[in-house]
């Protein structure tokens, strides 16, 4: 198995390196470099599959497979002893007792968790692989859904320029992503960390001759890195605390530590904290969300790899992986959910009015993260990675679909100039259609079944009060959610062909035009609307030539101003089908998006507990997840949960409301609207149909406004556009963030800029100038002595050579060999002499 | 390490040999001769090799020395033309100043060096005192021919070679570098200038000069140009 | 003839216990020893020396280098075999250290021999004292 696991990471890393390093050089064709690339990435999979399977399989199930068990590790870092300097209260105040797992399944509190000693330990970090239920999930999901998304690109890439680089970078991001999910410890988790974040900042800017890909991928590198910095400070926390970075130990240890109730805010909220900002950054929260809208600019595959299925969720497994820590701390707990909730609901309304297609699936991403913090803030841990899961799913299909649409209106991306797209690209259109409804939550999708546990786990959360707020809030994004996606499909695939139409300016005409005016000069960079198009060199053969009655700028180079005597290039374009290699992952994931929520079926539809054992997502990942009643980990048993599975497992159906707040580890947490159902409904499976039949009506809810407005009545968006114009206007502006940033950081950033710059020149270089100037005149002194002195008795030396011993020394040289030879052995007998000059008068001396 | 027996006998016939026929090296006139005298010393000094029981590097003095380089001396004298300090033309030494000089400072060295043998000797006796006299009462006449003796130096020998290859493989390597470098040094030392002509390789500045000096040159360069034009 | 020098040899060669000056040499010469090989060396080096020295023709005094080379060999061996005697069973780097120099010794023959030549088509001599190209 630990030959698996590391075959995972490194098989795409191998297929980078081919491609990266020789694709260039060797000129391999498409074909070959999208067989290496889909080819290992493939591989990888199978390992993957292998893997999990071997060890769902095995008689240890749920602990963590830590691969240096077997000996497959090394020391990446040998710190030698640490001092733990941290957390030392709480650790005095670490509650000794934990709970152990009975014969017959139950948790009992025993036995004493060790907690590292405050002298220190050694800190040896080792570069191992782990696999527990959690990475599981995440490599499925990663090679799965990454091995779709590749194969989607070999199609989408076609005739691109770079196509060796693009899949060199896309091999490097999943060997990342791998490392991130697989390290078994805080430091590889930070390795893949960061380089994931360098595959994005890659990736985002691959069109690097466009201004605004380039300006999009320093944004997201730097909203990063602010990111990061909490993260990486949240390590140094937890190696100050803890003393080792293993994530087996650390949950061991920190599993001992005592609650933070509201209020408190001890080392656990402290790192949590770190943890969270370092979330924020990658999943894209408030208020750290600005980049993800705009790395949209790198092309459509990475989006839907990058910037929808795997990156931005790293955030989320880091949270799940620590949610020992999280829960740990009350306040924390309250703010991951407040802010998910908070991020949900903005995005999505920033969603509703965006025109760019890929702008509304990123602030629908954006907004869908939201839910799944929403998820992780309420205790539901697993249900945000099942939402993971499922949202890798359908947006990976909806963000292909949408490069399908791409591809086939010739990189026109605006979705007012799209519409009645269902009739040229069926096969888009249909699987397209099984992520709209995925997204929406309509039963029996795969979104409904994590969306709407969310809601339910939201409204009877037990971590804090106000749990109802956050369940309203929830809701109200999902009304949205359903809203603009429906106007999404119907601007996309319903409704006039208004790509037939001579464009009548909007945002992306303005683009260019202002572009024009400011540049003066046609440039690649402002020639089109905010597209990405693979770049097709002049005469380069770039497949079927489309029927068109006019050449479009798809080869561009030669002719730039003759595109450009057309209104800004837009040419119509008849629409077409997308190939099979881009038809048939979207297919695949039509089919996840459609039948992928049922491994992750809820206990309403099965009576008790969720069902399906082990195959059940929710019991599957139980045990990662810290329990605060028990202090221990997994779920105490149900008597039905346990009958499917042999008692010695640890799997149980995760803590459903009403059970935690028995013990009320976090005190009382007042109103709970999840309990208040419950009551009036009289049984806890009631109140959950409430809750599923809730959300599906606000679901059809949102799409019946979307239908109203897009579809029955076009002449309301406008409408209603000018009756809520200060709202309108501040959604479609994205509520001038990016502005306020600029006002608050970037201006404020130049300004400290300036000012240091204006030390520099004054202070320093007054302090460097004044120095030489003292050096100029110290060294002129020098220079007279020099002058007169040295240089006065350096010639008298030579004048007094020249003179007399010129003559004594011209005779010495006879030029003879013998002479110098005999001079050499007269050396001799001086140093023979010099060397036993003692001994010899010594000798002498004594006869 | 004292030899007695016959080894003492053989020791000073060579030893005596070996200084003779070095002292007439340096002072015969014929340069044949002292390249035969100088074959002397180098077998005498092989023989006392074997008296030290260092069999293997007396054959290579033997097959080297005077197989190879002394062969490579007879040749060269027999090139370059000595006839005239052969026949008392020239003076065999060099400037009388010179030669006293020389005789006092080595006068002076020999003293020097005998006398810090002696000292030195003396010192290196007292030092390894406690280690000889055990290893002299172990090893019985080393000299004394016996069945292993063959056995000893095969096993000497083994020693050298894995010494040889072991710690000095790198030196080894170098060495051999070195004897290529000086078979392709020598090569391009004594070729005459109608070689180097013929491999084009002359300075074309100094070429009027090499005429000056060889006439029968320029009829060469007139040969070589023709056949290269034919070419 | 082996029959009448062997008793007269073994007259010579047998061992007693030195007691005059006269005595102390007789041993030594009976028993050489190490000092004996490093005197026989020295002396081999000044006689080369002397060569090099004094020789006018520049072939004699390349074999007189050859002899210098020779008596550093033989130092080289007898130490080696001293130690050996000297409890170092494998003390055999200056054996190694003597094929080293051999082969330098072969190299700086063919070289210098080679220069040899050239300087005698050049120059029509080999005598040292006709060559003073150093002085310029």
């Amino acid at each position: 198995m630990s030959i698996l696991l590391w075959l995972i990471p490194l098989l795409p890393l191998a297929g980078a390196a081919v491609n990266g390093l020789l694709g260039r050089k060797f000129r391999f064709s498409e074909r070959l470099i999208g067989t290496i690339a889909c080819g290992t990435v493939a591989l990888a999979f199978v390992c993957a599959v292998a893997a999990v399977v071997k060890y769902a399989n095995s008689p240890t199930w749920p602990t963590p497979y830590v691969t240096s068990q077997d000996g497959w590790s090394f020391t990446w870092i040998a710190g030698g002893a640490t001092e733990i300097t941290e957390g030392q209260k709480e650790r005095a105040q670490a509650g000794n007792t934990t709970s152990t797992r009975n014969s017959d399944g139950t948790l009992t509190a025993s036995s004493t968790v060790k907690v590292a000693s405050a002298r220190g330990s050694v800190l040896n970090i080792e570069w191992s692989y782990q696999l527990d239920p959690l990475s599981a999930i995440f490599i499925l999901i990663v090679t799965g859904v990454g091995l779709c998304i590749f194969v989607f690109a070999t199609g989408y890439m076609h005739g691109d320029a770079g196509y060796y680089r693009f899949f060199a970078y896309m091999g490097l991001f999943m060997f990342s992503m791998l490392v991130l999910v697989l390290g078994s410890n805080f430091l590889l988790m930070f390795v893949g960390w960061e380089g994931v974040g360098l595959c994005s900042y890659l990736l985002i800017g691959y069109y690097f001759d466009r201004k605004e890909a380039g300006d999009a991928s320093r944004k997201a590198f730097i909203t990063n890195r602010i990111g990061d910095f909490g993260f990486a400070l949240a390590v140094f926390a937890v190696i100050a605390t803890f003393g080792t970075a293993q994530y087996t130990d650390v949950m061991r240890q920190a599993s001992a530590y005592p609650i933070e109730m509201l209020g408190t805010f001890g080392i656990m909220s402290w790192i949590a904290l770190g943890l969270f900002i370092g979330a924020c950054g990658k999943s894209a929260q408030i208020p750290l969300y600005v980049w993800l809208p705009d790395a949209m600019a790198g092309p459509t595959p990475v989006s839907a790899l990058i910037h929808a299925a795997t990156m931005v969720t790293a955030g989320l497994y880091m949270v799940t992986r620590t949610n020992v820590i999280f829960q740990h701390s009350q306040t924390m707990m309250l703010i991951v959910a407040v802010v998910g909730a908070l991020t949900a609901l903005f995005a999505a309304t920033i969603g509703i009015t965006q025109n760019d297609i890929k702008k509304v699936l990123a602030y629908s991403t954006v907004s869908q993260l939201g839910f799944m913090f929403l998820a992780c803030g309420v205790g539901a841990f697993v249900i945000g990675i099942f939402h993971v899961m499922t949202h890798a799913f359908f947006k990976a299909l909806m963000f292909l679909g949408a490069g399908s649409v791409i591809h086939g209106m010739h990189h026109e991306q605006d979705m007012r100039r799209m519409g009645g797209l269902k009739r040229y690209m069926p096969k888009t259109f249909w699987t397209f259609i099984a992520g709209w409804l995925a997204i929406c939550g309509i039963f029996p999708f795969s979104g409904f079944w994590s969306k709407d546990e969310i809601l339910w786990r939201a409204a009877g959360t037990n971590y804090f009060s106000g749990g109802w707020m956050l369940w309203l809030i929830g809701t109200i994004a999902a009304t949205c959610t359903a809203f603009y996606m429906t106007r999404l499909v119907a601007m996309t695939f319903w409704g006039r062909e208004r790509f037939r139409e001579v464009p009548a300016g909007g945002e992306a005409d303005e683009a260019h035009a202002h572009g024009y005016d400011e540049m003066g000069l046609p440039h690649d960079a402002q020639l089109e609307s905010a597209g990405d198009r693979p770049r097709h060199e002049p005469g380069e053969y770039v497949g079927e030539p489309h029927a068109l009655p006019h050449d479009h700028h798809e080869t561009r180079g030669g002719d730039v101003t003759d595109t450009h005597a057309a209104p800004h290039g837009h040419a119509i374009h008849e629409p077409h089908e997308s190939p099979a290699s881009m038809w048939i992952p979207l297919a695949v994931l039509a089919v996840l998006a459609t039948i992928g929520g049922l491994v992750g079926i809820g206990p309403a539809f099965s009576g008790d507990g969720h069902p399906g054992g082990k195959l059940n997502i929710v019991n599957w990942l139980a045990p990662v997840v810290w329990n605060p009643v028990t202090k221990g980990f997994g779920t105490e048993n149900e008597a039905g949960g346990a009958q499917a599975r042999p008692a010695t497992t640890e799997n149980g159906h995760v803590t459903a409301p009403h059970e935690a707040s028995e013990a009320a580890p976090y005190g009382d947490t007042g109103y709970n609207l999840a309990h208040t159902v419950e009551r009036s409904f009289g049984s806890e499976r009631a109140a959950e149909w409430f809750f599923i039949l809730l959300s599906i009506v606000v679901a059809l809810v949102g799409m019946g406004l979307g239908y109203l407005f897009y579809v029955k009545n076009p002449r309301l968006p406008d409408a209603w556009a000018a009756r809520l114009r200060p709202l309108y206007r501040a959604s479609y502006h994205k509520y001038w963030i990016d502005e306020l940033y600029g006002l608050l950081v970037t201006r404020r950033t130049m300004d400290a800029a300036v000012g240091v710059y204006t030390v520099d020149a004054k202070v320093i270089d007054g302090a460097v100038n004044g120095v030489a100037a003292l050096t100029r005149r110290t060294s002129n002194a020098t220079g007279l002595f020099d002058r007169y002195v040295v240089d006065g008795i350096v010639n008298g030396i030579a004048y007094f050579i020249r003179g007399i011993m010129s003559r004594v020394l011209r005779a010495a040289q006879t030029g003879l060999t013998a002479n110098y030879a005999l001079v050499m052995v007269l050396g001799l007998v001086v140093a023979v002499l010099i060397i036993f000059y003692p001994d010899i008068m010594a000798a002498v001396r004594g006869g | 390490m004292v030899l007695s027996g016959w080894a003492a006998v053989f020791f000073w016939v060579f030893a005596v040999a070996a200084l003779v026929a070095a002292l007439l090296t340096i002072l015969a006139r014929n340069a044949v001769h002292s390249a035969l005298f100088l074959i002397s010393t180098l077998v005498s000094v092989a023989a006392l090799f074997i008296l030290l029981g260092a069999e293997f590097i007396a054959g290579v003095q033997i097959l080297v020395y005077v197989g190879g380089v002394m062969v490579l001396f007879l040749f060269v004298i027999m090139l370059v033309n000595v006839s005239a300090e052969e026949r008392g033309h020239e003076l065999l030494f060099n400037r009388p100043a010179q030669v006293a000089a020389s005789a006092i400072i080595l006068a002076l060295l020999s003293l020097g060096l005998i006398y810090a043998i002696r000292q030195g000797y003396d010192g290196l006796l007292k030092r390894d005192q406690d280690r000889i006299t055990p290893a002299v009462a172990a090893a019985q006449p080393p000299t004394q021919p016996n069945a292993t003796r063959v056995m000893r130096i095969s096993q000497d020998t083994q020693r050298v070679g894995g010494s040889l290859y072991r710690y000095g493989s790198i030196p080894f390597e170098v060495a051999s570098v070195l004897l290529l470098v000086a078979i392709v040094g020598s090569v391009m030392l004594a070729r005459t200038t109608k070689q180097e002509l013929a491999a084009d390789d002359v300075d074309l500045e100094l070429l009027p000069e090499l005429i000056a000096t060889e006439p029968e040159l320029a009829q060469e360069i007139e040969k070589l140009a023709e056949t290269q034009t034919k070419l | 003839m082996s029959q009448l020098i062997t008793p007269v040899l073994a007259l010579l060669l047998q061992a007693e216990q030195p007691t005059t000056r006269g005595g102390v040499i007789w041993q030594g010469i009976q028993h050489p020893d190490l000092s004996k090989f490093l005197v026989i060396a020295a002396l081999l080096f000044i006689i080369g020396v002397a060569g090099v020295l004094t020789r006018r023709n520049i072939i004699v005094i390349f074999m007189s280098i050859e002899l210098i080379l020779n008596a550093a060999n033989l130092n080289f061996i007898a130490f080696s075999r001293y130690l050996q005697d000297a409890g170092y069973p494998n003390a055999v780097a200056g054996q190694v250290f003597t094929v080293f120099i051999i082969v330098v010794a072969a190299a700086e023959a063919a070289i210098g021999l080679g220069i040899v030549i050239a300087l005698y088509r050049n120059r029509e001599t080999i005598f040292v004292d006709k060559i003073d190209l150093l002085k310029w």
